[in-house]
């Protein structure tokens, strides 16, 4: 019998509400996450890093976190540092996290790596101050991008915690040259999934996109077979897209909404 | 004003109003003070509580800025070359990690290390080795002022 390790995701939350509870930011924008880390005994460096988006090395009550950007202050090293954060004061007991990308993105699969993220988004996008935000908002990638802005935190982090917070089930979509690098599903109501390599269809929005970061950030209604070829259930959901092409990540980002 | 003594300013407030919660100067006691005002109806002890709690708070980011400082010097510091063959790397990677011990975690970090490229290795070998130092040197400030 094998037994399976849960996902503490109470922890998770709880381990990053301390942090705001014992420095009272004002902000998600003030956090000074480099002196925090700082604080915790940990030393942050950039560089040296191919294998891995992020590094967590422990000797004794001392650290280093490694992130392989070469600019430790932006969006994408934030949630890295974060997330080897998470790691130090969650997972006491390891020493060492070598950690890619796909498990900066993992909320589901590897306990560890989904309490790290979770810990991670909370600490940057608290609960406090998410949850107001996407209230007096509709569910969508502006909505996402603005948070992204004010939390200082990468679309795809914003649209994922975003997703976290709505009533519907959505999945966030990368693409590059029109196939599917990477997905991840708010929540699996409906059951769907999305094939590793998946071919873009001619029927989404994302298909059409040119190589521009501009976006009118319109949601339409796309046939649900335009992303999901595998779906069994008679009564077919309604699907929305919204598509963004990211200049920096050489991609698609795509969210689907999914309603009955 | 400069930074620093605006810093230090906040700092003596800072310590002023610690020290007064803590009574360590005030007469009538906070406790004698509760109790009056716990008399005529005025329950004191939460105000005093969310005090405290936004003053450690406050101390707290005051010595986070205080090591924004240190950091600008010291901790984002880009990679250095470490000498020596992959297979080398390898070896005193290894070494390193078998000290640590010998539980679940350690090993499946080393094992993802075996695949692990060159400059991967390196930059591992630098975080391992100033660990080391900043232990030692942690050990014989321990020694010094014990």
């Amino acid at each position: 019998m094998t037994s399976r390790i849960l996902i503490n995701r109470t922890r998770a939350k709880g381990t990053a509400w301390k942090i705001w509870d014992t420095y009272g930011f004002a902000h998600p924008r003030d956090i000074p996450l480099i002196e925090l880390v700082r604080d915790k005994r940990i030393t942050v460096r950039c560089g040296g890093l191919k294998g891995a988006e992020a590094r967590l090395v422990r000797v004794g009550d001392s650290g280093i976190v490694r992130v392989k950007d070469s600019n430790v202050y932006s969006p994408r090293s934030r949630f890295a540092i974060s997330h080897e954060l998470g790691h130090w004061l969650i997972h006491s007991d390891s020493q060492g996290f070598n950690c890619t990308s796909e498990d900066l993105r993992d909320y589901k699969k590897k306990p560890q790596e989904a309490e790290a993220n979770i810990f991670a988004s909370h600490l940057l996008m608290p609960a406090e101050f998410v949850c107001p935000f996407v209230a007096a908002r509709d569910i969508g990638m502006k909505t996402a991008l603005e948070m992204a802005d004010e939390c200082n935190v990468s679309l795809t982090s914003a649209s994922i915690r975003m997703m976290e917070m709505s009533k519907y089930e959505c999945l966030l979509v990368f693409s590059r040259d029109r196939q599917v690098v990477w997905w991840v599903s708010s929540t699996d109501r409906y059951g769907i999934w999305l094939e590793s390599k998946q071919r873009i269809s001619r029927d989404s929005i994302a298909y059409h996109l040119g190589e521009t970061d501009r976006g009118d950030f319109s949601e339409e209604e796309v046939p649900f077979d335009a992303w999901f070829l595998h779906y069994e259930r008679s009564e077919v959901p309604s699907l929305t897209e919204q598509s963004r092409y990211l200049a920096g990540a050489h991609g698609t980002l795509t969210l689907l909404t999914l309603a009955d | 004003m400069n930074a620093k003594s605006h810093n230090s300013g906040s700092e003596n407030l800072l310590n002023a109003l610690s020290a007064f919660l803590a009574e360590e100067d005030s007469t009538p006691s906070t406790a004698e003070i509760t109790k009056n005002l716990q008399r005529q109806g005025v329950d004191f002890s939460k105000v005093l509580k969310d005090i405290s709690k936004n003053v450690q708070r406050a101390e707290n980011r005051l010595r986070l800025r205080s090591i924004a400082t240190e950091v600008k010097n010291t901790s984002v510091q880009s990679v250095e070359m470490i000498a020596g063959s992959i297979q080398e790397l390898r070896e005193r990677v290894a070494a390193y990690i078998s000290s640590l011990g010998g539980d679940l975690a350690v090993n499946a970090f080393y094992r993802k290390l075996e695949s692990a490229d060159e400059e991967d290795l390196r930059s591992l070998l630098e975080d391992f080795e100033d660990l080391k130092r900043q232990a030692e040197n942690d050990i014989s400030h321990f020694d010094k002022s014990d």
